[in-house]
């Protein structure tokens, strides 16, 4: 059986996949933006809660993916719920840090011009301070998004979505015919997730980044 | 025109975990329309002074009180909108293009999008920036003395009659800083703002400043005065220290030559292409053709000469130093003025000048003033 023989027989199972594992990274990317960003904005002032926020949110990372797994197996079952919770935990430093990072890096002398023509605070946070962070919290979420991609196929130990399925039925299969194309129907699948979500991201700063912080 | 406009009274600024204020007790009265300058050594607090006018830093005690109302406990944003703010490099926000920029202040004031954008050209045309060229521009496609230019158009779109300045042209080149310094007085004479101007510079804050504020530590005010008062008359040690050697040199270039100054010196009619030192009379003697005063002649011992001159107008742009530079351009004893006509109307003889200064020093009319004085005769003419 060849590689194209076993696409054909197997390859709406791959395609399925290939959604779950795009879908849950871009969903436990979302979440980890929203939670993650608002941890940086509300932090971000104050030296210390800076630094705590960045401590836990590293700790959280420094978990195995397989023991974090298996520890919401207990609470959340099997299936999405685990490995959404998992990956959204996971991605929270690059973006927490980078959120901190890029408002404390905002020149202050703008942040007070800013305030000189009456701007209030929120104001001043909405339309300069977020705006000029904006490139580096965007590298946050781009860094958090790929590093989710790949520990996302080890979810598949708790029956969750994407290729790692692909790839523990070759492990589980080795020495029969069609093993090795699985695990390389999910390591390939996995490779053109990341690529694909590098080119949205780039597409993405292009949008967003305003000209005027671009080089 | 001279009623107190912006009176600061008693401010104090203690910075926490600091124990001596930053700025101890100072009072100072900008009136309406005028330019005072605030110039001393850096860290001595004037910054510290200029923002807690807008309060952007908050005083720890003392009361500011603009234009009549107590501003001390007001809404730091609503006061901030009517007072323009520009600050080195012009503060501008990178991420927003030259229009957005100069639109901030309007939006916040929640002007209509086709009135901000009229306004915006207009300001850009007010500062010498074609909007057509420069509307669409991000901060960082601008030169320094562009940055400048739309941070002032930025501070004034809103109309605000109050201006505070932080050494907006410190980071330009001297060129351009005296260009933007010329333009800047050119548009305040026709914008009339009443403004505060922090500077490290004291030849910006004389050429810039109708009153001088000088600035010791902690925000003392070592002397308030105007810039020709101050350099003829230095109040005290500090002030002369500041100053420098020659400060009377610098404000020969301020004090106009006035008619009560001149002198009239013996003078000679002579035909064009006819001049005869013989005729002389005295040491130096003024020679006139066709009725204009265009030389000296002098008598030195035995041998006369003739000295071309080039008179002076007798006006508002004529100063102590031009009539100098002339003595001493053609080594004459002492300079001719003319009347815009081209007549004679005296001489302005070296031993005044030194009296001019010491008289200055007694007390002249401050800047302000002497645009009320002119403003009242054009309308006595009238």
């Amino acid at each position: 059986m060849s590689f194209s023989e076993y696409l054909s027989y197997y390859g709406a199972d791959v395609v399925q996949q290939f959604g779950g594992h795009l879908g849950v990274v871009v969903l436990a990317t979302l979440l980890g933006s929203i939670v993650g960003i608002s941890t940086g904005i509300a932090v971000y002032r104050v030296p210390r809660a800076s630094a705590l926020a960045i401590k836990v949110s590293g700790i959280v990372l420094t978990i195995p993916s397989l023991a974090l797994y298996v520890l919401l197996l207990g609470l959340l079952g099997l299936g999405w719920p685990p490995v959404l919770t998992a990956l959204t935990l996971y991605s929270l430093l690059p973006i927490v840090q980078n959120t901190i990072v890029g408002l404390c890096g905002v020149d202050a002398a703008t942040v007070e011009a800013a305030k000189a023509i009456g701007m209030s605070r929120r104001r001043c946070l909405i339309r300069v301070e977020l705006p000029m962070a904006w490139p580096i919290i965007l590298t946050g979420v781009r860094v958090s998004a790929l590093l989710l991609v790949s520990t996302a196929a080890i979810g598949a130990i708790v029956n969750g979505p994407g290729l790692g399925e692909a790839i523990y039925t070759g492990l589980n299969q080795i020495g029969t015919p069609t093993a090795l194309y699985s695990a390389l129907s999910g390591i390939v699948g996995i490779v053109i997730v990341g690529v694909l979500l590098n080119f949205v991201f780039i597409a993405l700063a292009r949008l967003t980044v305003s000209g005027g912080l671009r080089d | 025109m001279t009623d107190t406009f912006i009176q600061l009274d008693n401010l104090t600024k203690t910075f926490p975990g600091i124990t001596e204020p930053a700025v101890d007790e100072l009072s100072l009265d900008v009136c309406e329309g005028e330019t005072v300058m605030l110039v001393g050594p850096s860290g001595c607090g004037k910054t510290t002074t200029l923002k807690m006018i807008n309060r952007l830093v908050e005083p720890t005690s003392g009361r500011i009180i603009i234009g009549g109302q107590d501003v001390t406990d007001a809404n730091p944003d609503e006061l901030r909108r009517g007072i323009g703010y520009v600050i080195q490099q012009g503060g501008l926000f990178p991420h927003m293009r030259v229009r957005d920029n100069v639109a901030a202040v309007l939006q916040l004031l929640k002007w209509s999008s086709t009135k901000i954008s009229q306004r915006v050209d207009e300001m850009l045309d007010l500062v010498g920036l074609d909007p057509a060229v420069y509307r669409d521009r991000y901060p960082k496609q601008l030169s320094g003395g562009e940055r400048q230019r739309v941070g002032v158009a930025r501070a004034l779109a809103a109309d605000p009659p109050i201006m505070l300045l932080d050494e907006p042209f410190g980071a330009v080149d001297p060129i351009v800083r005296e260009r933007l310094q010329d333009e800047f007085l050119r548009l305040q004479r026709e914008i009339c703002k009443t403004i505060v101007f922090v500077t490290h510079d004291l030849t910006e804050a004389i050429k810039m400043g109708d009153r001088i504020a000088i600035v010791r530590d902690h925000s003392a005010v070592a002397q308030f005065d105007t810039p020709a008062r101050i350099l003829a008359k230095p109040a005290n040690e500090f002030v002369r220290d500041f100053l420098g050697e020659n400060a009377e040199l610098r404000a020969l270039s301020l004090l106009e030559v006035t008619s009560d100054m001149l002198s009239t010196l013996p003078s000679i009619s002579v035909e064009p292409g006819e001049v005869d030192p013989a005729r002389a009379q005295g040491p130096a003697t003024v020679v006139i053709q066709d009725g204009r005063p265009v030389g000296w002649v002098t008598a030195d011992a035995s041998d006369r000469t003739f000295l071309p001159v080039e008179p002076l107008v007798l006006g508002p742009r004529t100063h102590l130093a031009d009539a100098v530079g002339q003595m001493v351009r053609v080594g004459a004893p002492a300079a001719i003025l003319v009347d815009e006509a081209g007549q004679l109307v005296g001489c302005l003889e070296f031993s005044a000048v030194p009296r001019a200064v010491v008289h200055a020093a007694a007390g002249s009319a401050p800047k302000s003033d002497r645009v009320d004085k002119e403003v009242a005769d054009a309308d006595h003419r009238a």
